[in-house]
């Protein structure tokens, strides 16, 4: 705690809080590097619930680099936003229940991936996915919305320095 | 910076509207429709993402399935036009006043007629291309020019509220 007071008037987390361009960017920010992971997710996702049935999973091991992309964007700017107000974000509950649902939103797309590649048709030329896959994608769809609302609700619940 | 004048009068009848009173009054609305508007979003730029990366041939796959997907990024432009109406009606002033929230409604606009561009000229030439072959340079700038706007709109709506509200 003492660790995250210091580091929110630091002049790192001074400048984030302070320098509006900063502070907005880093928001702006975020929001692409969602837009990347959560929206590669829900096109998985879609596929694999049966939309677009004729296009083989193996176009996605395609995006996988994207998305690790897009996540290690949010690590760096979700970092640097929490510089700014750790003291009071530690102790928030929609942030502690969205990293929660970011981790088990994590888990269950690596746990679809694997799925996937053990199925034994449909990877390379297209078609059904079994119903384990199909059950860990609806999981995965609804661990990634719980995230995105958490989120948003740390902005009407969160108190600033 | 000069904003379109929209009549007081106007923006009046627009805020006392059933819904914008109803938005107003109540204390979840609000985040709900920003918590959906987020939803779309992102349902929105996976779509694109996967048809523009396909058009600037940054992925690979059969054509036919991909650009399939258009049909989720129409699905989420409709949840994020539906919920961004549900901001305007609640404060229009606000919006009606902010700079930012124009250039916002320009790019979207811009990026509706690229995705228009697509569906009228592009997709018919690629879906005739044979099988694995490299996508015209045209469809390219139109995938390009996709992300660019679309991005360029996420990162706006963030800034709004530096000349505004919400």
């Amino acid at each position: 705690m003492e660790f995250l007071d210091w580091l929110g008037h630091s002049p790192l987390g001074v400048w984030v809080s302070e320098y509006q361009l900063a502070y907005y960017g880093l928001l702006a920010g975020h929001a692409i590097g969602m837009s990347i992971v959560v929206g590669i997710v829900f096109i998985l996702g879609a596929r694999i619930l049966g939309f677009s049935k004729a296009l083989p999973f193996e176009v996605f091991e395609q995006l996988y680099r994207l998305a690790w992309a897009g996540f290690g964007l949010n690590l760096l700017t979700g970092l640097l936003l929490f510089a700014a107000n750790g003291r009071h974000l530690i102790e928030n509950r929609p942030f502690l229940l969205k990293l929660t649902f970011i981790a088990l939103g994590g888990l269950t797309l690596w746990a679809l991936t694997r799925s996937l590649r053990a199925e034994p048709t449909g990877f390379a030329t297209g078609g059904p996915a079994s119903a384990r896959s199909r059950s860990i994608a609806l999981l995965m769809l609804l661990l990634w919305t719980a995230a995105i609302i958490s989120g948003r609700v740390i902005a009407y619940t969160i108190k600033y320095v | 910076m000069d904003v379109p004048k929209i009549s007081p009068a106007i923006l009046d009848a627009i805020h006392d509207t059933w819904l914008g009173e109803t938005i107003r009054d109540s204390a979840f609305l609000f985040p709900t429709l920003e918590a959906v508007h987020f939803f779309g979003l992102c349902l929105l730029l996976g779509a694109m993402l996967l048809v523009d990366l396909r058009l600037v041939g940054f992925v690979r796959g059969p054509a036919r399935p991909m650009l399939t997907f258009t049909r989720l990024a129409i699905a989420g432009f409709a949840i994020n036009l539906l919920s961004g109406i549900g901001f305007f009606v609640s404060n229009p002033a606000n919006y009606a006043g902010n700079p930012l929230f124009w250039i916002k409604m320009g790019l979207v606009l811009l990026a509706g007629l690229n995705v228009a561009w697509f569906e009228l000229i592009e997709r018919g030439r690629i879906l005739a291309l044979p099988e694995g072959a490299d996508t015209p340079k045209r469809a390219k700038l139109v995938g390009a020019l996709s992300l660019a706007l679309w991005f360029s709109v996420i990162v706006l709506g963030r800034f709004l509220p530096v000349l505004g509200v919400g």
